[in-house]
């Protein structure tokens, strides 16, 4: 993103190219803003899901036990024995909120991932705004930053895939070895 | 023939629905958090059967297996992996622990009571 090196007979083009990379950089630099903001609020809204899911699943969780005591409390009616197997049927779909926040911890690992990458490149292009000053700095100009910078990118791409693999409400296979 | 059955999952539904399923079939529940909690209890209890999840904190499904399996007292055990996993490779990884099968959550609460049965019996 640094200027390239000119000679002494190149000023027009130098020029010009100093313009195009000050607005290269600050394209780059309200990219990073905005995908910070997104991620920020991508983040909490997720946190948010989380919870409501876990509140809601805790609820459902009360609600089956005590339908499940109030059964025990009938006979051994036609009827009592319909709502067991609604119970028992409903057993097996309220492991879902278990496959549910395994997916949104994954999503969740993931907008964190670019949550950092944004802030990264925010930083890598404020330092770049700033003319280097002192040998150290010219010696390797921005170094820290981009190291920062290509740690989060290696961060983001080490996010795995999720282990949930169920797109529909079907029950999962036996395998007995 | 009723069994004590140890369940080893960090997620309360799991645990509670098959809390519920094995308690209406007539078997003892025995609950765990994650692996080293269930190793804990599976040293002060003799159980009957293991069901155990796959990725959990502190000590994953596939280590308990591999622990509870150099104990002689859990050497014929039967001890069934509960997971969203179902990579081949990770099924393998599993049989070779030494687990006794391999199910993918969610479980059919009807069938879940066969395989307990058939590896119980």
């Amino acid at each position: 993103m640094r200027p390239p090196q000119a000679s002494a007979n190149d000023t027009t083009a130098t020029g010009m190219t100093d313009t195009a990379d000050e607005d290269l950089e600050r394209l780059v630099g309200r990219a990073g803003a905005a995908l910070n903001v997104q991620c920020r609020a991508a983040h909490q809204e997720l946190e948010q899901t989380q919870l409501l899911l876990a509140h809601a699943t805790r609820k459902l969780l009360d609600s089956f036990h005590a339908a499940n005591r109030e059964l025990a409390g009938l006979g051994a009616d036609e009827a009592a024995m319909r709502v067991e197997q609604n119970l028992l049927a409903a057993s097996q779909h309220l492991q879902f909120s278990d496959l549910a926040g395994q997916l949104l911890a994954t999503t969740e690992q993931r907008v964190d991932g670019l949550l950092l990458v944004s802030q990264r490149l925010q930083e890598l292009v404020q330092a770049m705004g700033v003319p280097s000053t002192g040998s150290h700095a010219q010696a390797s100009p921005l170094a820290g930053e981009k190291s920062a910078f290509l740690e989060a990118i290696a961060a983001l791409e080490s996010c795995g895939d999720s282990r949930v693999r169920q797109w529909d409400t079907q029950a999962g296979e036996v395998e007995l070895f | 023939m009723k069994k004590l059955v140890l369940t080893v999952d960090d997620s309360a539904a799991i645990r509670e629905m098959l809390a519920y399923v094995l308690k209406s079939a007539g078997h003892r529940v025995i609950e765990a958090e994650d692996g080293m909690d269930g190793l804990q209890k599976a040293l002060g209890n003799q159980v009957d059967l293991v069901i155990t999840d796959q990725s959990m904190p502190k000590m994953d499904g596939i280590t308990l297996v591999k622990a509870l399996r150099a104990l002689p007292q859990y050497q014929r055990v039967p001890i069934l992996l509960l997971t969203t996993e179902s990579s081949d490779s990770m099924k393998e990884e599993g049989r070779s622990a030494g687990a006794t099968g391999w199910l993918v959550k969610p479980f059919d609460p009807n069938k879940l009571i066969e395989v307990v049965e058939k590896v119980t019996r």
